[in-house]
């Protein structure tokens, strides 16, 4: 069980906050960085980003249209063969995404029983938001939306502490 | 019915839980930032209403997510806003409750505007506006026309503010202040626009 990263998005798409926790996604992150694939100019980290908070914001539209009433949090998680992307947005237009390995269960709703009494995913994401973005960042007095530099808070270090207290950090 | 019970438990609960601080302070407090506002800008009334709202938008961004966040740690449930007139309910019952203790109704509801009527406003307590002066004359008034200054207008700020998180661009006005005789507050609440969710200039540029 791991953490890899963890970015947090506004409602337009502009990174607010973004760090990387294990050494296995700082590895692909520099050999990302080295590569170069992107176009010149542009940084291949960032590019990286954009592609997941438009895939993100996609699904979300998605979801929206395939579900007749909209009640219930739509988009929880998306998963592939080796690593999942929890993601958590709130009604002020803030989103969360953290990517895990493949064993961290996302809310308590997934079919997988036997984590029943485990920290979901989903609840981490929240409780980052209600107790840890708004007491910081929020309550700020350099906040303005959009327009804050989240590494002046102590936003990052309350995350990292309440991060590594974490039964599936590691 | 038991939706509109339902928000205001919902706005009872969330009282409950919020830190509070003393009323006549908080009251004498607004009091003295006012005054500080009337020397600052010279008198010019319009100017101090204007400067009034921009204190309040600012509160209103932060206090939708204090709001948000509170609800999410005590499990209280926030309905989501489909029409006009909820929103308007949330606004009156849980928003007003939590921050301030007081509730107030949603009347004059249309498509596009509602009003908030606050029969308690707890910013004006103690408060007696100056009459204006009058010249030697008896008919034209030097000084400032204490009639145009809308003392509580921080509100209307903190309402355009908060709803401008949740994607609605809203004009608010004053139009009722029972400290210029009117029988009760009345806010004024305009739509004007429904902000489109979507990708901003940042995320093409970044």
């Amino acid at each position: 069980m791991t953490v890899h990263s963890l970015h947090i998005f506004d409602r337009k798409g502009k990174t607010l906050f973004t760090k990387t926790y294990s050494p296995i996604a700082v590895k692909q992150q520099r050999y990302l960085a080295e590569s170069g694939t992107a176009e010149p100019g542009s940084d291949p980290v960032t590019e990286q980003r954009k592609l997941v908070f438009g895939m993100l914001f996609s699904l979300r539209e998605l979801v929206g249209s395939l579900t007749p009433d909209h009640s219930g949090e739509s988009l929880q998680a998306v998963r592939t063969g080796s690593s999942t992307v929890h993601t958590f947005e709130t009604m002020g237009g803030l989103r969360l995404a953290l990517y895990t390995s493949n064993d961290v269960p996302t809310s308590q709703t997934s079919e997988r029983r036997e984590y029943m009494d485990n920290i979901f995913a989903r609840d981490v994401l929240r409780n980052i938001y209600s107790n840890i973005w708004v007491e910081c960042v929020v309550r700020s007095p350099m906040y303005s939306p959009g327009e804050i530099d989240v590494k002046s808070t102590t936003f990052e270090r309350e995350l990292d502490s309440y991060l590594s207290s974490l039964p599936w950090f590691r | 019915m038991s939706k509109s019970g339902s928000i205001t438990a919902a706005g009872q609960n969330l009282w409950a839980k919020v830190p509070k601080a003393n009323s006549e302070l908080f009251a004498l407090t607004y009091g003295s930032l006012i005054t500080e506002l009337i020397r600052d800008y010279d008198q010019n009334i319009p100017e101090i209403n204007n400067q009034l709202d921009r204190i309040g938008y600012s509160i209103g961004v932060r206090c939708i997510d204090e709001l948000f966040a509170k609800s999410e740690v005590n499990g209280v449930q926030i309905p989501s806003c489909r029409e006009l007139r909820e929103t308007a309910e949330v606004v009156a019952k849980i928003g007003f409750r939590m921050f301030l203790g007081v509730s107030c109704d949603v009347g004059k509801l249309t498509e596009k505007s509602f009003s908030l009527y606050l029969s308690e406003n707890p910013l004006s307590i103690f408060v007696e506006l100056p009459q204006n002066e009058v010249g030697v004359d008896g008919s034209s008034s030097h000084g400032p026309d204490w009639t145009q200054l809308k003392y509580s207008n921080v509100y209307c700020g903190v309402i355009r503010g908060a709803l401008e998180q949740v994607n609605l661009k809203v004009e608010c006005e004053f139009v009722g202040d029972m400290l210029q005789g009117d029988d009760v507050n009345e806010i004024k609440v305009e739509v004007k626009e429904v902000i489109a969710d979507g990708a901003g200039e940042d995320y093409q540029e970044e």
